[in-house]
């Protein structure tokens, strides 16, 4: 009898057909004109085929509506099945919405049991999401895979964090906690997108600051983040700007420790220790007793320097990356219900401290 | 009865043996004494039989003495050379000095004896009638059972005499503990069915039990061990065999000697082994032939198996009807594509699909071997090709189901594989419904109800539930043959150990010049560590 | 008197669970599944258990345990991101908030009751059953613990009070390479762990029932406990107000009967003992 129900209500409440579903697979916030929000959507639509995979159409929809949820609802009814943006892949974010603050567009995706929260987010630097996700990029076929796979190279290659919408979610809410999220740029010439390095925010807005693709990897290292490449180019030596004063390394092994001291105001050593391996260095003789000696001590210095510079980015933004402050509330409680923090926080001293040993060099000396 | 044969000896007490025959136990007394007159012997034995046409009358000594016997039972050859060609040599006067017959006065017995196959001699003017054993056989040689088959080991199976079979086994173990218990079932039919057991591993109250079950049964006819099956069995309700069926007498033997208890009929080479257990489907008489990490692998495919068979359709269905987020990103396009345009819902789309895989698969059996090909052909092929290509099911949907009915086809009993391919369906209806709730639920239901059958008193699902560590060694693995110290828990055998060390060489090549001087027990110990 | 008392508990803590549980299913898989579908299959299902016994429940039980080998692999897998400065700092607003919310977690630990009946029933010398018990208790705590360390440590501390189901939220975004969403799995598996709770109680104030009215078989009373769970589930529904006042019932009534009636009865049944000594 139970069976017999059960037959008759198949279907009957839960039952989301996965033929007649829109997969969105990318989405794109931007302010709108009139209304709050304007929400630009990729939608493939693949044919079937008997052999081999089918045809696919793109249709990208752009709306505008108060909130991302109305806007959702308006595209909903521009197209013949259902919207459904639980298996999209990446969020990308206007630069003026995401000035303006991205939480509250995010909201839906947070509350949502169906949403997709490891998707990746990465914000358009001088221009808009919606051009972003209607760049039909020639040899990629749907913009999600594009930008997707993009983000997760840079990733793996130490440029970005690969932080997903879930860990950001944490550093989003949590005061104490910035954090970074990928810019991306149109390169109109080529019909490309570019990574363009790391923007920072300040809470839950976009500073406008960044940190720039070059410079990113000693950014993440400084962070503490290693994807399964890490690999610097630095000028070591010469005035002038020849091909042989660079030397480029791979990073083996990496370290990284923050040490916190509280007593009028917070200083903040970061320690990096690094095992490299030298991938490319023009001028060679690294055989030369003491020149390996040299090298490292070169590039401790150029890291040094190229860190404090980051380090000055990061305090003009106003951008807390490294969570000083949930440590200083975490270890020193006290000292942080005394300020307000993102008004201490430019004002701290972050010092960082390279310590860094060459272990390979190729099969070459 | 040995004890009474030497009190016998002893004690002088003369009753003299009888012939055992089971003719007697089965008579129970209904007893009709012959006369002395020939003719009114063979008279109630003609109105016994109908008159039938194939009992044949030949009239001996002129008219003073008759031969009957079924010419369609009996070998004429047998005939002659029993009977008539001692006369003729010269060797005996009369068939009535005849020594190999059996004499007896009970004209019933004539009767059974008659259809069991054997000539019956009566002569005017005496009561005694002599019975000779002429039966013809024609068996089939004990080939390998076309349903169970292995790569390596033993090709011989049982065939439909039971003699021949109880010969087959008897061969392989020669022990005097090897008890065959018969009994007549069915009181038309008469069928002999054999209960086989080895006394002093098998639990005594276990084959207490076998017994009255299979004594109790009362029905006309007895004529498949499907029937008995069902007439014995624990849990009727229920589509999971709880007997173990196999042709192989290798099989058969190994079970015996575990502890449990064969059922055998006349007529079948099927043999049922009770108790049985879930996870005694899932071995093959392979398993044991091969190394034991082959061994181990191949039955954990075949566990596997028995996932994809009850929960793949379902699965797929609710991935594709409810959850299609759990698709990761490379694979969601593709599977978009494949079901886009696909008119039924796959609940639809499924069912069908089972339900024509099992049309295919009962029409195949059924035809002779190249007919069956042919369909098996054209309905997985053809039949696959063309649904695809007119887009009333996804190819997808194809490969889930194909997949399915491949893996219940790996479960080596008949019986529970089709048992799988039967619960496919409601975990179909119920992923339908709920989604992956619905799945863990019919699951449940399955693992429940499979708890809660027993066999002969042991629990079907042994030795998981009751967790048995030391039974899982032949479970989901098959460790090597020196870790199978004990019987499995699950027969009851009264006998635990099965073997003592087994390896016992490699002991003595590592201590050299000392041979065993340790006890038994630590010199068993110190192997395992030696072979770990 | 007091078996009536029990048998209400039970009964109660179990409408709990089946609220909390259908509410769960409803949250995260099935927003659309009415209330009286996913209760009654749960309630029908652990029906069906029941119905064997006690040896066929603790022998599924003891099957079923393997899914919580899973469900802790599931959770350490996710260990991979934890934060501990999200700990930190520890003993912020005070012990009374730490034992406000040891009150909360208590509940859990109030499982233990269901020893003391079911033991009645149980053969086994008087340690044995204790270790049993002491085993239970703190592999309960290991695993909560552990589910708690992993939560409050992936979660900054101001997400953490935005989300109820933290675990489930944690495994939304993880990827395998072969499936993604872990979380549809783990409350898949989650689910039989709740038929195996659920079928405890039931089993009990079925028990609890058939002593107190003789014409109740252990099948009938089952029943009827059933289809009160079921009515009392439809009548809270998903009211959240109504679901908060019963599990604040059930807290008081599991503070009586779990450890206040234990308490009471131990020296009673000293007196008892050593009156029936005395007597001989």
């Amino acid at each position: 009898m139970i069976l017999t129900a059960l037959i008759l209500l198949t279907g009957c409440w839960d039952e989301r057909q996965f033929k007649n579903i829109s997969l969105v697979l990318s989405m794109g916030f931007d302010t709108g004109e009139e209304q709050a929000i304007r929400q630009t959507v990729s939608i493939p639509t693949v044919t079937r085929s008997s052999e081999g995979p089918g045809q696919e159409f793109i249709n990208v929809l752009s709306t505008e509506a108060h909130t991302p949820r109305e806007a959702r609802d308006k595209i909903d009814m521009m197209i013949s099945d259902n919207f459904d943006p639980s298996k999209v892949r990446v969020v990308v974010f206007g630069e003026e919405l995401a000035k303006e603050g991205i939480f509250p567009v995010l909201d839906d995706m947070y509350r949502d049991p169906k949403s997709n929260l490891n998707a990746y987010m990465a914000v358009v630097e001088k221009g808009t999401a919606e051009e972003i996700t209607r760049l039909r990029a020639t040899g990629e076929t749907r913009i999600s895979e594009y930008l997707g796979g993009m983000l997760e190279t840079a990733a793996s290659s130490t440029h970005t964090t690969g932080e997903n919408l879930q860990l950001l979610c944490a550093e989003l809410i949590e005061p104490g906690i910035d954090f970074s999220v990928p810019l991306i740029e149109l390169d109109k010439q080529n019909g490309a997108i570019n990574f363009s390095g790391m923007g920072l925010f300040h809470e839950k807005t976009y500073t406008g600051e960044k940190i720039s693709a070059e410079k990113s990897t000693l950014y993440m290292l400084l962070q503490g983040k290693k994807g399964k490449i890490a690999r610097l180019t630095e000028k070591v030596s010469g005035e002038n700007d020849e091909i042989t004063s660079y030397a480029t390394v791979e990073v083996n092994k990496m370290k990284r420790k923050m040490k916190l001291t509280v007593d009028d105001g917070v200083t903040a050593d970061i320690h990096v220790n690094l095992e490299l391996k030298v991938v490319e260095y023009p001028s060679d003789h690294l055989y030369v007793k003491g020149k390996i000696k040299m090298l490292e001590e070169q590039l401790t210095d150029v890291f040094t320097k190229e860190s404090e510079k980051i380090l000055t980015t990061l305090q003009e933004a106003n951008s807390d990356v490294f969570g000083i402050g949930r440590r200083v509330k975490a270890y020193h409680p006290d000292y942080w219900n005394e300020v307000e923090w993102s008004e201490e926080y430019p004002e701290i001293a972050i010092v960082p401290h390279f310590d860094i040993k060459i272990i390979e060099h190729g099969i070459m000396n | 009865m040995l004890m009474g044969f030497f009190k016998r000896l002893f004690f002088g007490d003369h009753t003299r043996l009888q012939d055992r025959d089971l003719a007697h136990d089965h008579n129970h007394g209904r007893k009709q004494l012959s006369s002395k007159k020939l003719s009114e012997n063979v008279d109630y034995l003609l109105s016994n039989f109908h008159k039938s046409n194939d009992l044949k009358i030949r009239v001996l000594n002129e008219g003073n003495a008759a031969l009957l016997y079924f010419e369609s039972l009996s070998d004429q050859e047998k005939v002659f050379e029993k009977i008539f060609a001692p006369v003729e040599n010269g060797q005996i006067d009369e068939i009535s000095k005849l020594r190999s017959a059996r004499i007896t006065q009970n004209l019933e017995e004539v009767i059974t004896n008659l259809l069991g196959g054997q000539a019956a001699y009566i002569e005017d003017g005496s009561n005694k009638v002599h019975l000779f054993d002429v039966t013809s056989c024609y068996n089939r040689t004990p080939e390998e059972p076309q349903n169970e088959r292995v790569i390596r080991g033993a090709h011989d199976g049982f065939i439909e005499n039971i003699m021949i079979n109880i010969n087959l086994i008897r061969k392989r173990i020669e022990n005097r503990n090897l008890t065959v218990k018969y009994i007549k079932l069915g009181t038309y039919t008469n069928t002999n069915v054999a209960i086989i057991y080895m006394d002093g591993i098998a639990d005594p109250s276990l084959v207490q039990e076998v017994e009255r079950r299979v004594s109790s049964i009362e029905t006309d006819m007895v004529h498949s061990p499907g029937l008995i099956e069902e007439y014995i069995e624990d849990q009727t309700n229920t589509p999971f065999p709880q007997m173990l069926h196999t042709e192989r007498p290798d099989r058969v033997v190994g079970n015996l000697m575990e502890g449990r208890v064969a059922i055998m009929a006349e007529g079948t080479p099927t043999t049922l082994i009770a108790p049985s257990t879930f996870f005694m489907f899932y071995q093959a008489s392979d398993d044991y032939n091969m190394r034991w990490f082959t061994g181990t692998f191949i039955r954990l495919v075949r566990l596997f198996s028995f996932v994809i068979a009850v929960g793949l359709p379902a699965f797929y269905i609710a991935i594709v009807g409810f959850h299609f987020e759990v698709i990761p990103d490379e694979l969601i396009i593709p599977v978009k594509a494949s079901i886009n345009e696909i008119a039924y819902p796959p609940i639809i789309e499924a069912l069908v699909m089972v339900v024509i895989i099992e049309l295919i698969r009962e029409a195949g059996v059924r035809l002779p071997a190249p007919i069956g090909q042919t369909i098996g052909i054209v309905g997985g092929l053809v039949i696959g090709d063309a649904v695809v290509r007119a887009g009333l099911v996804s190819n997808l949907m194809v490969i889930v189901v194909a997949l399915t009915a491949i893996a219940s086809f790996v479960v080596p009993s008949n019986e529970l594989s089709t048992a799988l391919r039967l619960l496919t369906f409601p975990l179909i209806v119920l992923a339908g419904t709920m989604g992956f709730v619905g799945i863990v639920f019919g699951m449940l239901i399955i693992i429940i109800h499979l708890t809660k059958l027993q066999s002969f008193g042991v629990p079907y699902l042994a030795p998981v539930a009751p967790l048995n560590f030391g039974d899982l060694k032949d479970t989901f693995v098959r460790l090597p043959m020196f870790m199978m110290k004990t019987r499995p828990k699950d027969s009851h055998a009264i006998k635990p150990d099965a073997l003592n060390p087994v390896r016992k060489w490699k002991l003595s090549d590592q201590q050299g010049s000392k041979p065993n001087q340790q006890p038994d027990g630590a010199e068993a110990s110190s192997k395992k560590q030696s072979d770990r | 008197m007091l078996s009536a008392g029990f048998v209400l508990y039970f009964i109660s803590v179990g409408t709990l669970i089946i609220i909390l549980y259908s509410r769960m299913i409803s949250l995260w898989v099935l927003p659309h599944t009415p209330l009286w579908i996913t209760a009654s299959l749960m309630i029908l299902v652990c029906f069906y258990m029941i119905s064997g016994g006690l040896l066929v429940m603790g022998r599924l039980y003891t099957m079923l345990s393997v899914l919580i080998l899973i469900l802790f692999g599931v959770i350490l897998y996710s260990a991979k991101e934890m934060n501990i400065v999200y700990l930190f700092p520890i003993l912020e607003s005070g012990w009374g908030r730490v034992f406000g919310a040891v009150n909360q977690a208590f509940f859990s630990f109030f499982g233990y009751i269901v020893s003391l009946v079911i033991y009645s029933k149980v053969i086994g010398t008087h340690k044995e059953k204790l270790k049993v018990i002491l085993y239970a208790h703190s592999f309960v705590f290991l695993f909560y613990f552990i589910i708690v360390f992993v939560s409050f440590t992936y979660f900054s501390t101001e997400e953490i009070t935005l989300v109820p189901e933290p675990i489930l939220y944690m495994l939304k975004a993880f990827e395998l390479p072969i499936i993604a969403r872990l979380d549809l799995f783990f409350i898949s598996i989650w689910v039989v762990n709740v038929a195996t709770t659920f079928g405890t109680y039931l089993y009990m104030a079925g028990l609890g029932l058939s002593h107190l009215c003789p014409i109740c078989t252990k099948t009938t009373a089952g029943i009827i406990v059933g289809i009160i769970v079921l009515a009392l589930t439809l009548y809270v529904g998903y009211d959240i107000q109504k679901t908060e006042q019963l599990n604040q019932l059930v807290l008081r009534m599991g503070y009586a009967f779990s450890l206040g009636i234990p308490l009471i009865m131990l020296p009673l049944s000293y007196v008892r003992k050593n009156r029936y000594k005395e007597g001989e």
